[in-house]
């Protein structure tokens, strides 16, 4: 932490619950870190096209989902084995969300923490309902739709994870935000980490029969919304690197981001690039020779495209952490509500 | 805040469903073909008619999901597409337990060459240069004579496997090699329905002078199939027409005479750099004495000129409202970047150079008979391997600077 530091008070205080009980944020943490490759893998399952691998749902090619024989799936075709292994993942998942609702019951006493568990498995039964049918119907726009509330139901395990933290409940809030400029940044950099999953599920479910105009929207939408991250990021950056925070994770948590956007630019720009050649304006240069014939489906296509996703999954985590943490530290409001159940439950 | 996600949801509402809008797979007219023939003709077609050619496609050819093909009595139409590959290319995206896929087209292909192979699929208006509209049965990378002749399966399989460098085109060796037969057959139906649509276009502009004639006399929706098929029966030589070359083909296949000794030699080089330079093959207008196509030439490809006209650009705003994409300048190929679409073997570029790539500028170089008198200038296929060693050392950039053979060896291009 920084020598100078603010003449604003931090957050800090010392522990003053001892009723603060460990389980429900392990718990929260297990079902994010499950959630995260399952995005990925969720991911990987788009840019093979593998959606339609296993036609039927709940089962797999009639057998019941956990007794599919694991030799065809592990040594049959790749896209099979692709969504069978993410239909597992899920179930995994749905399974640890049941636990963190049985834990969050038995050792957490704020209601509001109890009704969130409960939204979780809501959430998680619906993202597999909603699977399923993407399935069944042979819809992609459902595909899209599924694809939207995976990082938000991951969004949203992230949020669980730090409300459930020891750090949570050993912060106090403090006025260190005036004007509110860092609640408005960290929001509309979780809210457009969060678009842009949206819009970039958006472009690789792209209809088939979809008309160039939608792409261009899309397209553009993007890299508009790309630009003010990166804008937003860099000055939410800069603001923590020069004033006062409130907390001191405040500062490396917005460097952290700055660089994921930077960094998801970049694989953005290789995601284009390797699916779609280099665009009009590099057309006509000596670049082009480096990358000169895209390898449909190859391994670095995929990869790079499968990055790009999974980092900005991690974006989006870390941008809805920074703003957990900075509602908590300059929010107000919950504090006194919260802080008095948890005083009747440890009472 | 709240302000921010009611957009957010609006916004997504408004994509998504969009989306579904969108997903009906049809095959679009040729609207753009259309209006420049009623341009050329001055005569408009009604709505009946426009819609007669659109029925009478969909009796022949079906649907995006339900391919098929007419039987003719003079072409054996089963012997250029083969049906049970083509419904795997077809319909929705899918696989089953084996690993057979289903709708490899659609997969792998429409996002640029678009549902009806118009080469103007989603992300089509992004590419530089466009998708290739398979409509016009027209293909740049053939080893047939003539630029009219269609390529023989084996020319559009090879392509397929090694992708086009320098372009968006994919190489697809990873595919499975049915998915890969089966989309060669669907280019070649694409190509051959999308002729036969062009060919009734010009039909109906050509024979329908009133608004109530049509081309046949047929309701599509009431009438049985047999009075259908038996009131088209005298348009079928239309197809005939059209799919015949494709049958014809394997059989004009020009074979690429095996390498001559020494044909990479410094004086084959020599020798080929004099003829790029020369009149007969007159290969430096466009390519400039060192390949690197930096002559101010302005020119577009075949598919741009159908609507396109240079001397008169405001007109092709018409055209773009009927969904045709921006015309794009045709650029003569850099040679020293070494960047070959359509092969970087030798014997590729031996039959780019005799061939020509046809649809572009780049013609097909003069070749002489075999008995022809000393005095025809014209190029023998010696000739035509210098040429392919001169283009070659081109784009060896390395040896280019060493020798000083080439006045100004910025290699790197621009
Ligand atoms: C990322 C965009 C893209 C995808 C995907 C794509 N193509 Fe292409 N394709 C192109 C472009 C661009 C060209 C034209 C290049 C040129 O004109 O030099 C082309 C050209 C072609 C040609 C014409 C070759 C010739 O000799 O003229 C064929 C045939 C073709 N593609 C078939 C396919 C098939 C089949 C698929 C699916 C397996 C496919 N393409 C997928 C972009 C794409
Ligand atoms: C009228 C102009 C013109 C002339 C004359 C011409 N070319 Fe080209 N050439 C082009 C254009 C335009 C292209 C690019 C075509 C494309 O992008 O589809 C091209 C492309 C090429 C290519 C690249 C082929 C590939 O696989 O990508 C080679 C090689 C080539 N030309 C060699 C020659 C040689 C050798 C000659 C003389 C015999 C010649 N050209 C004469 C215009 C010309």
């Amino acid at each position: 932490m920084s020598e100078k530091e603010p003449r604003v008070e931090t957050g800090e205080v010392k522990p003053s619950i001892d009723g603060y009980r460990p389980w429900p944020h392990r718990w929260a943490l297990l079902v994010a870190w499950t959630t995260f490759p399952l995005i990925w893998v969720g991911g990987l399952v788009t840019t093979y096209d593998a959606g339609m691998a296993v036609p039927d749902w709940p089962g797999t090619f009639g057998y019941n989902l956990f007794l599919y024989p694991w030799q065809t799936w592990l040594f049959g075709p790749w896209d099979l084995f692709l969504e069978h292994k993410h239909r597992l993942l899920a179930s995994l998942v749905g399974f640890l969300t049941i636990g963190l609702v049985i834990v969050v019951y038995r050792q957490d006493q704020r209601p509001w923490m109890r009704h969130m568990a409960v939204v979780a498995l809501i959430a998680v039964i619906a993202q597999g309902v909603l699977g399923g049918a993407r399935v069944l119907l042979v819809e992609r726009q459902l595909a899209m739709v599924h694809g939207s509330v995976g990082p938000a139901f991951f969004a949203y395990c992230v949020a669980l994870c730090v409300v459930t933290s020891r750090w949570w409940y050993q912060r106090k809030a403090v006025t260190g935000d005036p004007n509110g400029f860092q609640r408005v940044s960290v929001l509309s950099v979780a809210f457009l980490a969060y678009i842009q999953l949206v819009l970039g599920a958006l472009l690789r479910h792209v209809p088939e029969a979809a008309s160039t105009m939608y792409f261009e929207v899309a397209v553009w939408t993007h890299l508009v919304g790309a630009g003010l991250l990166l804008s937003i990021a860099s000055i939410l950056a800069i603001l923590m690197f020069r004033g006062p925070v409130g907390d001191s994770s405040f500062r490396w948590l917005s460097y952290v981001l700055f660089l994921l956007v930077c960094v998801q630019i970049a694989f953005g720009c290789a995601t284009w690039v390797m699916k779609y050649h280099w665009p009009t304006f590099v057309v006509q240069s000596s670049i082009t020779r480096i990358y000169a014939l895209i390898e449909a489906q190859g391994m670095l296509q995929s990869t790079v495209a499968t990055a790009h996703a999974a980092n900005g999954s991690l974006l989006l985590g870390v941008a809805v952490m920074l703003a957990v943490r900075v509602l908590r530290v300059h929010g107000g409001g919950l504090e006194t509500k919260e802080m008095a159940a948890v005083a009747a439950s440890s009472g | 805040m709240r302000k921010a996600t009611e957009f957010g949801v609006g916004l997504t509402l408004l994509l998504v469903a969009g989306g579904c809008g969108m997903s009906r797979y049809e095959f679009e007219p040729n609207r753009v073909y259309l209006r420049a023939q009623e341009n050329i003709t001055r005569v408009e077609l009604s709505p009946v008619q426009r819609q007669d050619i659109q029925d009478i496609l969909a009796f022949w050819f079906g649907t995006p999901d339900e391919p098929r093909f007419p039987a003719l009595a003079d072409v054996p139409m089963d012997e250029i597409l083969d049906l049970e590959l083509l419904q795997a290319a077809a319909g929705p995206v899918g696989s089953e337990e084996d690993g057979t896929n289903f709708g490899v087209y659609r997969r792998n292909c429409a996002v640029c060459h678009g549902i009806t192979g118009d080469g103007i699929g989603p992300a089509g208006a992004f590419l530089n240069p466009y998708a290739r509209d398979f409509r016009r049965g027209l293909f740049k990378y053939t080893s047939t004579l003539g630029p009219m002749t269609p390529p023989t399966d084996q020319d559009l399989r090879l392509l397929l496997e090694r992708g086009m460098p320098g372009t968006s085109m994919p190489s697809y060796q990873l595919l499975a090699d049915r998915d890969l037969d089966a989309l060669v057959q669907y280019v070649k139906y694409l190509a051959i329905r999308g002729s036969v649509e062009r060919a009734l276009i010009v039909e109906s502009v050509d024979h329908l002078r009133d608004a109530d004639d049509r081309l046949v006399d047929v309701d599509f929706d009431r009438d049985s199939p047999e009075r259908i098929a038996a009131a088209l029966a005298e348009l079928t030589p239309l197809i005939s027409f059209l799919a015949r070359p494709w049958l014809d083909a394997p059989s004009r296949v020009v074979e690429v005479p095996p390498r001559p000794e020494g044909w990479d030699s410094s004086e084959a080089v020599a020798r080929g750099r004099e003829l790029f330079a020369g009149q007969v093959a007159n290969c430096a207008t466009c390519h400039g004495d060192d390949g690197r196509g930096d002559v101010d030439t302005v020119d577009y490809d075949d598919w741009t000129k159908e609507y396109f006209d240079p001397q008169n650009p405001r007109r092709v705003h018409e055209y773009l409202a009927l969904g045709a994409l921006k015309p794009r300048e045709m650029v003569t190929r850099n040679l020293q970047w070494g960047i070959f679409r359509g092969g970087s073997e030798p014997e590729d570029v031996y039959q780019r150079i005799f061939h020509g790539i046809p649809g572009t500028p780049m013609p097909a170089a003069p070749i002489k008979d075999a008995d022809a008198p000393a005095t025809d200038l014209r190029l023998t296929t010696d000739d035509l391997w210098d040429l392919v060693a001169y283009v070659l050392f081109l784009s060896s950039s390395g040896d280019l600077v060493a020798n000083g053979s080439v006045a100004s060896s910025n290699v790197s291009g621009q």
